[in-house]
């Protein structure tokens, strides 16, 4: 459905309408879930990334007649959700007294989440294992590297749609995600 | 984006890898597929729940944000304040305690000035010096003159 939408959502002038008042609660509607998984990849606080979801909806609310239409309105979002987690990350380190939240996902609760399906209880516990390491490696990452991991293999954008949103080259792009996929591997036991 | 998809862009990274790299690379773009799957998972459940976006909860936190900003300036300000009084204070203590030792210096000076030009007024107005002073003062003036005249000689030469 998220797909369809955005998909019917290229024109400019379609999405400065949809930016309307009238019509904010179908845009939220649409891309909420996208916003919400990138902050979710990227933050590891479930309650965190809902609250930076509802606070990138009202920053695009309340600047909505900036929206030129220069880029998809699903880009601009991601923008701004991105720069949120920028804001969020940089005023962690500056508050550095304050506890870490305890509502950080932990992997292994995350990995409890993975969707049902598993041939076998041996299969789902390598599952299990396999997306906590894979969610501690992420972690890990510097920040644009987990930008881009997040955006490619999370919200399967193109390397093309990254380039515009982080506005990096596409060659650029692929670097930080050929670093992003070595890190990956070697902090979950594989060669460079 | 299904796991042979992830795989295959996973492996383009790598072209030219071997046997062992490739299945290497399987491995990890299954745990991706995976992680993608936990987070796609996540976000079904936790946006499906609430259908009420937040708009109200999100200006509440946006103000209470920025209450909080201009607090937090507001005790950095009173902070910087705190310090810098006592510092004034020891500033103006100590500029004071100069200025005192800078008068009492003065004041010293003074009246050692005044001391020698009571001295010389004094010694002027001896009505009779003493009797061998004249002589013990023309000798000294003697020698000074001596050592005075060899000199401008030398200068002249040169």
């Amino acid at each position: 459905m998220e797909q369809i939408a955005a998909s019917e959502l290229t024109a400019p002038a379609r999405e400065q309408a949809v930016l309307d008042l009238a019509d904010f609660d179908e845009v939220v509607r649409l891309y909420r879930p996208r916003v919400f998984r990138f902050l979710l990849a990227s933050l590891r606080d479930r309650d965190v990334a809902e609250n930076l979801t509802q606070d990138c909806f009202l920053k695009a609310y309340m600047g909505r007649q900036h929206f030129r239409g220069d880029s998809s309105l699903s880009t601009w979002l991601m923008k701004i959700a991105m720069n949120l987690v920028r804001d969020h990350l940089r005023s962690k380190r500056l508050r550095f007294w304050t506890k870490t939240r305890e509502t950080a996902l932990d992997p292994v609760d995350v990995s409890d989440w993975i969707p049902d399906g598993r041939s076998s209880p041996e299969a789902e516990l390598i599952a299990r294992t396999q997306v906590a390491h894979l969610w501690n490696a992420v972690n890990e990452l510097p920040a644009k590297q987990r930008n881009v991991f997040v955006l490619r293999f999370v919200e399967e954008m193109e390397l093309k749609e990254i380039a515009e949103l982080t506005g990096m080259n596409p060659s650029t792009v692929k670097t930080h995600l050929y670093r992003a996929l070595a890190a990956v591997r070697e902090n979950m036991g594989g060669r460079r | 984006m299904t796991r042979e998809t992830t795989n295959r862009d996973v492996q383009e990274l790598y072209p030219e890898s071997d046997a062992a790299t490739k299945r290497d690379l399987e491995g990890l773009a299954n745990s991706i597929s995976q992680f993608r799957a936990t987070v796609h998972h996540i976000a079904t459940r936790s946006t499906d729940s609430a259908m009420d976006w937040g708009w109200e909860k999100a200006q509440v936190r946006r103000r209470s944000t920025q209450r909080r900003v201009m607090l937090e300036w507001a005790v950095a300000a009173a902070l910087c304040v705190a310090a810098l009084v006592p510092a004034v204070g020891f500033y103006r203590e100590h500029a004071a305690t100069v200025r005192a030792e800078q008068q009492a210096q003065l004041l010293k000076e003074r009246e050692a000035d005044t001391a020698l030009l009571d001295q010389v007024s004094s010694e002027l107005s001896e009505a009779e010096p003493d009797s061998m002073r004249p002589l013990a003062e023309t000798d000294a003036d003697y020698v000074s003159y001596q050592t005075t005249g060899e000199t401008e000689k030398k200068n002249g030469r040169n």
